[in-house]
Parts: C-alpha cells; structure tokens; sequence
C-alpha cells in the first residue's frame, strides 16, 4: 500500500469511527428513560433530578451529545453508574480479558481452519472432505450460546472435568504458587477457548475448501505441476498462497461476528471480559457504560478490518491498492 | 425435505397441541419431569410438556425468521441497487454510511435497543431486519456494478427506460439469484440470533415459547433439567443445518459460474459465520 492510499484509508476508517460514535449514543441516548429513572424508594424525585443534572440529563440532547463528544475528545468515556467509577477503568480492565479470549480463539480457528479447508480440497470429495464437511457444517449451524452452554452442561457439571466457569478460582487462586497459578488459569481458558474456536473454524474451514477448490484448477497451479514441484509443495506452498486472500477479506465480515459470538461465549462461562460487562450494563440500563462498549466493540471491528487490508496487501501482489 | 417437515411439523404442532404448550398440569407432582412416554421431552419447571413447546416455538421461530428476512432482504436489495445505479458521490456516501453500519456489532446493538425500548414480537422482527440488511445491500450494489455498464443497461438507458424500470425490470432480475441463497442462509442465522437473545431475556417474552425462550425455564437447572435445554436447541440447530443445506443447493443451482466448480464460491456467502 503507498503512502497515499494508507492515508485515505486511515481517513475513511476516522470517518466511519465518527459515524458509529453518533449512530449509537442517538440511539441510547434518546432511548425512553434514563440511568435515574430506577425504582427505590428512598430517592426522592429531588435527589433524581440532582442526580440527572449532576450528570447532564437534564439538557436537550444535541447539547448532551456536544458534551460527549468534547469529553471523548478528553479521553473520557463517562461515569459508570453501576460501577460507581469512570467508565474507562471498567473498560481497561475487561478489554484484555477479552481480547486474550478472541485473540487465542481466532489464531487457533484460523490454523486449523486453514489446514482443514485446505486438506478437504486437496481430496475433494474424499472420505476426509465427506466427513468433515458434515461435522463442519453441524457446527456451523450450533448457535454460539448454545454450543457453549451444551459443552458447559457436559465438560464442566455432568463430568466434572472442567471448572463451570470464571477466569480463575477465586477462593484459592491468590494463594497458590506460580505454576498451579498458571494452571488454574489454563484449566478455566479451555472450555471458552474451546468452544469458541470450534463455532469460528467451521466458518473459516468452509470458506477456504472454497477458495482452494477455485485456486486449484489455475494455469500456475498446472505450471508448477508440469515443472515437477512436488504435489505437497504445489498445494501448501503455491496454491494456499493464493488461496489465503478470500479468508483476509472474510476476517473483515467476521470480526462483528465474533465480538456478538465471544458476548455469548462470555456469559455462557461468566468470562469476565467486555461482553459481559456490556450484558450487565445492558441491564443495569447504565448509558455511557453501554456506549461505551458499542464504541469500543465498532473500533475494534475498525481496527481489525484495517489490520486484514495490510495483510491483504502483503500476502497479494495485485491489491497493492 | 427436512425442512418441509419441520415447517409442517410446527404448523400441525400448532394446531395438534395449540394449547397443550401452556397448560401446567401438575406444578408440584411434574415439575422438571424427565422424558417419558406421556412427554416425550420432558417437562420444565412449570410442569409444561417441553415437546409441545418445542412445536409451537417451531412456528414462532420460524416466523420470526421469514419476516425478518424478508424485510432485510428488500431494504437491503432496494438500497443496493439505488447506491450501485447511482454512482459518484452518491453511492460514495452511501457506501461510506453502510461501512459505519457495518462495523457496529449487531448483537449488542440489538441488546441495546431492545432493552432499552422492550418492543413486542413486531419490533423484535423489525429490529432484526433492520440489522440484517448491510450484507445484502453490499452483495447487490456489486452485483450492479459488474453489469451497470453492460449492452443490454445502456440500451435500456438509451431507449429512456426510467430509473424505477432501469432498476426493477433491468437490473433486479440480474442480482436475484445471489439474492436468494443470501436470504436462505439469513433465516437460519436470524433464527439463532433470536435464540440468543432470549438466552439473554431480551427476545420473544414468556408465555410465548420461541425456540430460545424455552431455555430459560431450565437455565437454572442444569443437568438436573438437561432436557429443557437439549431439545429445544436440538430444534434450532436442525433448522439452521436445513436452510444453510437449502441455501447451498441453491447456489449451485443458481449461480450459473458454478458449472465446474459445484461447491460455494466466497464472495457469494455475505453474512458469516454467527450472529
């Protein structure tokens, strides 16, 4: 990619980021209601209505939406009032926890994927491709929460091999040394992280089986034959270069994906990563922690789709856009 | 067809159990009863015989499904079109505005808007055809460009077709087809979206079973109720294995590229993999 088109690409990724800021606090914000408007007893309309102008309610929306945006200007992302703190410190602390999930779910799904897709096209319509086309397509269909849930049902409370749930022991986990530390962490990742990677490679495997069975027939692939290159190198070397192009531009589809799919996984386990901070703000009706998270989850698809166009430029001589 | 039978199975279901699927014979003596002869899938904690849910979520899930595809399907197909046959800064600025879209998750903005607004089963289909339009409109608006420059459009332009012809007559029969399979593949992925979100509460409302709203009634058993969450979930996977079967029969039959190859084509597959 030159200078120029790294330029206004970045440029337009801004554009889109400001439109996604306005989309989701016009819809939140102009929702019927407010984060005050809950029952209690001892909050007296008085003290709601200090509460709402403490916090800017209290004004026409297009002023609260300038008073945002000149906050989010500042770096800050609000007040959280279910977590009694700054909204950012909530995010800071669960975006890692989330990203460690997606992050080791995506590389593991995409290996296998991968390898799988590309093994089912080198044998099309062989036993390998039959049965795993099968399998693939089973779990393709598996809503994410309730392929977590059964796997929760079987590994963790019929036959008690894994911990239910959570991101370590609570009880114990400060007390222990380093290594079992480590892996109690480990124990809790496998479920999630299993799961999850299981639901995405479907996806991934089914689209580059396609991909290859496309690439395979090309005049190159022939060329390389008649040369004498090895039948292995042909497809793992030559073809699957070519062939990993169309999952680059799946991952910018599938990145809005799989931030809705690891809020399920993540409720299912009681993660504590974003998703399920988002789920609980959600219904904790707190505003500025839930646009929050819509603002951070879109930047996170942004950024994920411009990470997948460099890559596209790398891998593919002829987007050198 | 697999699917044929599960659409007759919900609709006879409706009309064999109709009412079987709120009674609560026994709330004490049946509550969480393991299946049995008399219930085939059980009983949930309010005694309800789970198989008849299961058939009468069939028809709520199913619908909610259709329709909400349906509606994304033409707003998606409409705005495609219009964008693609447009051109310049029109469709720059739509396009542009269609990235924005995208890129928020749909998930969380349904979560958002439903909580916050708790709309009926209407709104819920509403809702989940308004977010479900973005990768029609991409798949079509390319579709456009591929033949916006074709003989056949600038013929039609030449002979002073108006836009509304230009767009129905001349250029919505040529994007049809990928049309078609995205939509099919759309049902099965709305019907499980929907099932999620009333694993989180937000979807079709108690006493109305859905598919997802089933669940909820044995959440908090666990293995004790294993089968209040096994077949309802069995039910929607079925499904959704059927339309993504259906919609990949219909790409090989539809798309005329495909002679040779007769398994999908990636560009033609808008929406992966989950919700």
């Amino acid at each position: 990619m030159g200078q120029r088109a790294l330029a206004a690409r970045l440029w337009q990724s801004l554009i889109v980021v400001a439109v996604v800021t306005t989309i989701s606090f016009f819809i939140i914000r102009s929702a019927p209601g407010d984060p005050f408007a809950y029952d209690n007893p001892r909050i007296t309309p008085a003290i709601r209505a200090q509460l709402r102008a403490e916090h800017g309610y209290d004004k026409p929306l297009p002023q609260q939406f300038a008073l945002y945006i000149w906050a989010l200007a500042h770096g800050d992302l609000g007040y959280s009032v279910s977590k009694q703190g700054p909204v950012s410190r909530s995010i800071a602390e669960t975006l890692p926890r989330t990203l460690a999930l997606t992050g080791l779910s995506l590389v593991l799904s995409l290996l296998l994927g991968v390898i799988i897709g590309t093994l089912q096209a080198a044998r099309r319509d062989g036993w390998f491709d039959r049965l795993s086309s099968g399998f693939l397509l089973f779990f393709y269909s598996l809503p994410d929460f309730w392929g977590a849930l059964m796997a929760l049902l079987v590994f963790a409370q019929w036959w008690q091999l894994f911990p239910a749930g959570g991101m370590v022991e609570e009880a114990v986990h400060d007390y222990l040394a380093p290594w079992p530390a480590f892996l109690d962490r480990l124990r809790h990742l496998v479920l999630p992280v299993a799961s999850f990677t299981l639901l995405t490679l479907a996806g991934i495997a089914r689209y580059q089986r396609a991909a290859m069975l496309e690439v395979l027939p090309s005049d190159f692939v022939r060329t390389a034959r008649a040369k004498g290159v090895p039948e292995r190198s042909i497809l793992w070397r030559h073809a699957l270069r070519t062939g990993l192009t169309p999952i680059i531009t799946l991952l910018g589809i599938l990145f809005p994906a799989l931030l809705g799919g690891v809020l399920f996984i993540e409720k299912v386990f009681q993660w504590p990563g974003m998703g399920l901070l988002a789920a609980n703000a959600i219904i904790a009706l707190d505003y500025d922690l839930v646009t929050a998270t819509v603002i951070v989850g879109s930047l996170m698809v942004i950024v994920g789709n411009l990470l997948a166009d460099f890559l596209h430029a790398v891998l593919d001589p002829r987007v050198r856009v | 067809m697999s699917l044929t039978l599960l659409t007759v199975g919900a609709m006879l279901g409706w009309l064999v159990v109709g009412e079987s699927s709120v009674v609560q014979p026994d709330v004490v003596g049946m509550k969480n009863a393991p299946p049995s002869v008399q219930h085939l899938f059980g009983t949930d904690q309010f005694s309800r015989d789970v198989f008849a849910r299961v058939l009468t979520g069939g028809a709520i899930s199913l619908s909610i499904g259709l329709f909400a595809v349906l509606f994304s399907t033409v707003v998606g197909t409409t705005y495609g079109l219009v964008a693609g046959y447009a051109g310049g800064r029109v469709e720059t600025l739509m396009m542009r505005l269609l990235d924005g879209f995208m890129s928020i998750p749909r998930v969380l903005l349904l979560i958002a808007v439903l909580t916050l607004w708790r709309p009926g089963l209407a709104g819920l289909i509403l809702l989940l055809g308004a977010t479900g339009w973005f990768g029609v409109a991409r798949l079509v608006r390319a579709q456009v460009l591929s033949i916006r420059n074709a003989d056949f459009v600038v013929a039609a332009r030449a002979l002073g077709a108006s836009p509304v012809s230009m767009l129905g007559r001349h250029l919505l029969p040529n994007v049809a087809a990928p049309v078609i399979v995205s939509a099919t593949l759309g049902v099965g992925n709305v019907i499980a979206l929907e099932a999620g979100l009333s694993y989180l509460g937000i979807g079709a409302q108690p006493p109305t079973p859905s598919w997802g709203s089933i669940f909820l009634d044995g959440i908090g058993y666990g293995v004790s109720a294993w089968w209040v969450l096994l077949f309802p979930g069995l039910a929607i996977v079925a499904t959704v294995l059927s339309f993504n079967i259906l919609g990949d029969a219909l790409r090989d039959v539809l798309d005329p590229r495909q002679v040779h190859v007769a398994r999908p084509l990636p560009e033609l597959t808008p929406e992966l993999p989950h919700p």
